[in-house]
């Protein structure tokens, strides 16, 4: 399958697409352009069939612009550098610039190829034939494959081109389609520049307003509404009248533009037919409809903006032809650009050094071998002594002829951004296509071009691409300045150019393919004009010329995009390049540079920081990866996670502290005292295991001779069963205690509270028992209490067994009211509310019984039948073993009491902290009776029998024991300790 | 010893059986020892649990919830039961933060209780108490110490003791060249109390073991009961 290779960029594709498959990019003429040239390739010329720049160009094309933006092929924004389509390379180079090429055979170069520039910028291809070949064979015109295809007939223009080089003069208006006549006679009529010394051309619409002045020109020039100084219409132009008028004068069909083709392009389906003039209606309709080019730059200055010089020139030598100055005399002013110094290219694109004198040579040259009509046209003249190539002066004429410069120069100054207001008639006039690009020349930015690309030919939006890519390098000579270094990229810029003059001081009439072949096109330095233009075809240049206009177009809009400033300042800051000489007027200068805003310039391709901060996210990648680090975390709640933004150095660990130590500085006596004091502590909690002890070792004999003793001594009276000693003497509290409880009332109650352990109850038996027992002989009813789980018990075996003699029953005689709860809180309690407190007796009853609540009640018995309160009671006696319960009953219940009769027995291990209450003074205990002793003693009083009496010899007999054993180990003991220091002594000794 | 029933006689003879477990201690801590405690313990609490449903729990808790004549009445008595059911709270770890109403509510009262008592039963008192014998009028009235010099010396000793006493636990000092040291007559003082405490420990000491031998004699007249009551047939 054959493949095709896309003009703009560069890549290939299959030859059934008509548009590429990468860019997009139009491929229909390449499509059918093998049918009309079969013996070529689909672009017009392959391998080496190409001059070498233009294969230079091809091969670093794609490499520079395909990958750049391969995404806006055809949207042929003159501001994008890297926008594809016909650009400089040789991918880019349209295809009829191909073909042109391809069908020119090289021929001896007319420029002796001395400069560096030689080496990259080949002597134009298209110009050699046209020194050397013969013209060649006239071909016939193929048809448009199709309406769009521009690739079509720009490949026939190059047949054209030779047709008309080879037909010459003699060649009939029909025989070339009409836009390929106007393309031709464009060709010249851009190759003249205008003025560089005016500096109305700086007004980026200038191309605009020349061509519409040119069509304004079919109207008629003596427009009384012109007010250009040199408005006349040029010889050429007036030619095109005369073309008109003869088409006219045929049967070239002048109506509606909307009937008729609106591209023109459909002529030349009638230019197959030489009966049928070639000139596309609408162009017709410019002939006769067009305002009066002076009224459009009329126009145009009412806009504001200014007609370039030349185009005043223009006008003024259509007006006084005969004051236009000689070719000759013009070519040696152009001749000698140093002559007037390095003279700033053009902020106009179609100005040309050595055009500010008037008309260039080329167009004299044309004027001079054209027809008539065509006589002041003279493409390639705008060097001294160089003719005009008979191919395309020849094209020239039949362009001229066919009046197709007007299409032509409006297809290529379609995007012009100024449209004068008063066109707008002729614009309706134009082919869509082309109407569509002079809106957007009214707009003054190509923003709309993606809508109307359809409209655009593709070897129009080639001519854009130069103009954009223009910023890029300049293969001259001048040193690039600062800014513009900067921003092109070292292997962009070819041997030899390492600084050149800013990109948008290139004009593109100084077209050379070695710029091409990087990409930029090339900026015309005054002083290497005439180099570069050997090296590059007249009308290649001519074609070049355009760009200026969308270069212009682009700068103002740049301008305005990037800069808001003042039109005036704009001026100021942009056309201030260091590399332009002093003095040189501001007008002068390409606007173009108002993309840079200082020496030290963007490079290209190199955002600046700024700008690049401002790129949508999509478009820069997110600058994270050097801040997030892989190792896991060591501080924080996060500690131990990976792919953490890491924190700011330092303050993840500002916490840690320093690390001190902690050992202590002691001296080893203060070691060893420790180490001491820690091995003590540790045995005193170390199980010791419990060793078997000898029933015979030194202590347990001693325990054994104890106990012996004490079992003999307190065994021996009981069974001897004689007196050892007598009762103790009755104490007072004694009689104090006989009289109280003789003094009781009768049928009084008497609250004897149990509030000791089973254990202290032989002792307490004996203490209590002898009181109880006065009290019952008095048969004083007996209350039974206790502020402990087991007194009740207990009291109730004193009651019922110890004194059983007595024959107490319960609930007659006494009753146990049990147990107080609570502590201090209760015997308070018990105090205040005894009833309440204790609604429930320790009676003996079954658990089923105490359902019956009024039977159970202790108080509803006998004995309490009058008791409301304490102080009912004539006789609290409390027997107890505790001293704390003893203050407690003493603290809560004995203010409660009636006075004096609180009687408190206890145990002897409880004496010395209850006889404080007792001596007082204050009557909080009447009388104590202490253990054994004071029952042995209150029997005495009573002269009765009981269990002290019985416990009192033995106590006796054992307490002596004790006491004997007590000196007797103390002695024993000091015998030792004696017999210790006498042995020292004698160590001593 | 007379043995009304045969209950007492069996009680009296696992009565002696334990005594002589208890006396096995001699020996050193042993299995009849430890069964003998264990046994006293257990029957203790026992009976204590039981004392403590019958004349605690059933007439304060129980009835009162099961009366319902008398509404006013029944929800007074419903404090206390709902009291007592969050002071069951505190036996599970988590729910123990409900028994603290209880608690606090028990020891609120009890404080109030105990030092309400202390204060007017044991603090005033005793003050009062200690401050009489320092009575200068007790001596104008009776400048020949009629009541005996006994009486009077009594209350020397007993104001010197109870000073001496209190400055003894009297621990400040002032800062001095080699150390600390308290002043001379809080010294000297603090001595004089140290004696009296001494005594006073004695004292103590003296009737533990007056408790200990009478509970003694109380076993060994209880030993020759029983022998005398076997020997003569019951």
């Amino acid at each position: 399958m054959a493949e095709l290779q896309c003009p703009a960029c560069g890549q290939l594709n299959p030859d059934h697409l008509e548009t590429c498959q990468h860019c997009q990019a139009d491929l229909s003429a390449l499509v059918s352009g093998p049918g009309d040239m079969p013996d070529e390739s689909p672009m017009g010329m392959e391998g080496d069939d190409l001059a070498d720049w233009l294969l230079s160009m091809r091969e670093e094309e794609p490499d520079d612009d395909a990958g750049d933006e391969p995404d806006y092929p055809d949207e042929g924004d003159p501001g994008s550098p890297s926008a594809p389509g016909p650009s400089p390379s040789s991918a880019g180079i349209p295809d009829w610039l191909a073909a042109l090429s391809d069908e020119v055979p090289p021929a001896a170069p007319e420029q002796p190829a001395d400069s560096p520039e030689d080496d990259l910028a080949d002597p134009s291809p298209a110009e050699q034939p046209l020194a050397e070949d013969p013209p060649h064979e006239t071909q016939a015109i193929p048809p448009v494959d199709s309406p769009e295809g521009p690739p079509g007939w720009l490949t026939d223009l190059a047949e054209g081109e030779d047709s008309v080089e080879i037909s010459g003069s003699s060649m009939q208006v029909g025989d070339l389609p009409d836009w390929v006549e106007g393309l031709v006679s464009s060709a010249g009529q851009l190759k003249a520049p205008p003025p560089a010394a005016e500096p109305e051309t700086e007004s980026p619409q200038a191309g605009a307003d020349w061509l519409a002045d040119l069509r304004g020109d079919d109207e008629g020039a003596d427009s009384p509404d012109s007010d250009q100084p040199g408005g006349e219409i040029p010889d050429w132009l007036e030619g095109m009248d005369a073309i008109h008028e003869e088409i006219e004068s045929t049967s070239m069909p002048a109506g509606d533009p909307d009937e008729g083709d609106p591209t023109g392009f459909a002529a030349e389906d009638e230019a197959l037919d030489p009966s049928v003039p070639q000139v596309p209606d609408w162009i017709a309709q410019l002939a006769n409809q067009d305002p009066d080019p002076r009224e459009s730059l009329e126009t145009t200055d009412e806009n504001g903006e200014e007609a370039p010089d030349w185009l005043e020139k223009l006008d003024s030598m259509a007006e006084s032809p005969a004051s236009e100055p000689e070719p000759d005399a013009r070519a040696e002013e152009t001749a000698d650009p140093a002559g007037e110094g390095p003279t700033a290219p053009e902020p106009d694109g179609l100005a040309q050094p050595g055009f500010g004198e008037g008309i260039p040579d080329w167009l004299d040259e044309l004027q001079s071998q054209t027809p008539p009509i065509f006589g002041e046209i003279q493409p390639g003249g705008d060097r001294p002594g160089e003719a005009l190539p008979d191919w395309l002066q020849a094209s020239s004429e039949e362009a001229e002829l066919a009046g197709e410069e007007l299409s032509f120069e409006e297809e290529s100054a379609g995007p012009e951004p100024s449209e004068p207001a008063g066109a707008g008639e002729a614009q309706e006039d134009m082919p869509d296509w082309l109407s569509g690009m002079t809106l957007d020349a009214e707009a003054g930015e190509f923003e709309g071009e993606s809508d109307e690309e359809e409209a655009i030919p593709d070897w129009l939006a080639g001519f854009e691409q130069p103009e954009v890519e223009e910023i890029a390098e300049e293969p001259d000579d001048e040193p690039l300045p600062d800014w513009l270094t900067t921003m092109v990229p070292a292997e962009d810029q070819p041997a030899g150019t390492a600084e050149q003059p800013p990109a948008s001081m290139a004009e593109p009439g100084d077209f050379s393919p070695a710029a091409e072949a990087a990409g930029v096109p090339q900026v015309d330095e005054p002083g290497d004009a005439q180099e570069e233009a050997d090296g590059i075809p007249d009308w290649l240049s001519n074609l070049q010329e355009q760009v200026p206009s969308l270069e212009q177009q682009e700068a103002g809009e740049v301008q305005d995009w990037d800069v808001d400033l003042p039109e005036g300042e704009q001026q100021a800051e942009v056309d201030d390049p260091e590399w332009l000489p002093a003095g040189e007027p501001d007008e002068k200068r390409d606007p173009l540079p108002a993309f840079s805003q200082g020496p030290d310039e963007i490079a290209p391709g190199d955002v600046p920081d700024w700008l690049e901060a401002m790129r949508p996210e999509d478009d820069a990648p997110a600058p994270v990866a050097p801040e997030v680090s892989d190792a896991p975390e060591q501080y924080g709640p996060l500690a131990g996670m990976r792919g953490l933004l890491s924190a700011e150095p330092g303050i993840g660990q500002a916490g840690k502290p320093e690390a001190y130590s902690v050992k202590l500085r002691i001296s080893d006596a203060q070691q060893g005292s420790m180490e001491a004091l820690r091995s003590m502590v540790e045995a005193e909690t170390e199980p010791q295991p419990a060793g078997r002890k000898s029933l015979f070792s030194e202590q347990g004999i001693l325990r054994w001779i104890i106990v012996t003793l004490l079992f003999l001594v307190v065994i021996f009276p009981f069974f001897l069963d004689l007196p050892i000693s007598g009762l103790p003497p009755m104490a007072r509290p004694m009689g104090n205690l006989g009289r109280l409880i003789n003094d009781l009332p009768a049928g009084a109650p008497a609250l004897v509270i149990v509030d000791f352990e089973p254990g202290m109850s032989g002792e307490l038996n004996a203490a209590a028992g002898a009181v109880i027992d006065h009290l019952m002989l008095r048969e004083t009813p007996l209350a039974l209490v206790s502020s402990s789980p087991l007194g009740p018990a207990l009291g109730e075996r004193l009651v019922s067994r110890e004194l059983a003699q007595h024959g107490y029953t319960y609930g007659q005689d006494y009753v146990n009211l049990g147990y107080i709860p609570g502590g201090a809180t209760g015997l308070q309690n018990f105090a205040n509310f005894p009833r309440a407190s204790l609604p429930l007796g320790y009676d003996g009853l079954p658990f089923w019984g105490l359902l019956n609540i009024e039977a159970a009640n202790p108080w509803n018995q006998a004995p309490l039948q009058n008791v409301g309160a304490l102080s009912d009671f004539g006789l609290t006696l409390l027997v107890t073993d505790n001293p704390d319960t003893t203050r407690s009953w003493i603290e809560q219940v004995h203010p409660k009491l009636k006075p004096g009769t609180f009687v408190v027995i206890a145990s002897a291990q409880a004496e010395p902290l209850i006889l404080p209450y007792y001596n007082s003074g204050e009557g909080q205990v009447a009388v104590l009776v202490t253990g054994v002793a004071g029952g042995a003693s209150y029997e005495a009083f009573l002269t009765r029998e009981g269990p002290g009496r019985a416990y009192w010899d033995s106590l006796g007999l054992g307490a002596l024991a004790a006491i004997v054993l007590l000196f007797g180990a103390g002695s024993f003991n000091l015998f030792l300790y004696y017999r210790q220091l006498e042995s020292e002594r004698k160590g001593r000794r | 010893m007379v043995f009304q029933t045969d209950a007492d006689l069996l009680g009296t003879l696992v009565g002696l059986v334990l005594t002589l477990f208890v006396f096995s201690y001699l020996l050193g801590d042993n299995a009849v020892f430890r069964f003998t405690i264990h046994l006293f313990v257990g029957v203790s609490a026992g009976l204590a649990a039981a004392v403590a449903l019958r004349n605690v729990v059933v007439p304060h808790l129980l009835l009162p919830v099961m009366d319902f004549s008398e509404p006013l009445e029944w929800l007074w008595s419903f404090l206390p039961f709902l009291l007592g059911l969050l002071l069951l709270a505190k036996l599970s770890p988590r729910l123990s933060r409900l028994g603290n109403v209880s608690t606090a509510f028990i020891v609120g009262v009890g404080a109030a209780a105990a030092v309400g008592g202390a204060v007017l039963g044991t603090l005033f008192p005793q003050v009062a108490a200690a401050t009489s014998l320092l009575d200068l009028n007790a001596y104008l009235a009776d400048p020949f110490l009629s009541t005996g010099f006994g009486a009077f010396f009594n209350r020397v000793i007993a104001v010197l003791g109870t000073v001496a006493a209190l400055v003894y636990f009297h621990f400040g000092a002032r800062p001095r060249p080699g150390g600390y040291e308290r002043n001379r007559l809080i010294e000297i003082g603090a001595q004089i109390g140290q004696v009296f405490i001494a005594v006073t420990f004695g004292v103590l000491f003296s009737g533990v073991f007056m408790a200990a031998l009478a509970a003694l004699v109380n076993r060994v007249h209880f030993f020759s009961q029983v022998i005398e009551t076997v020997g003569q047939g019951f």
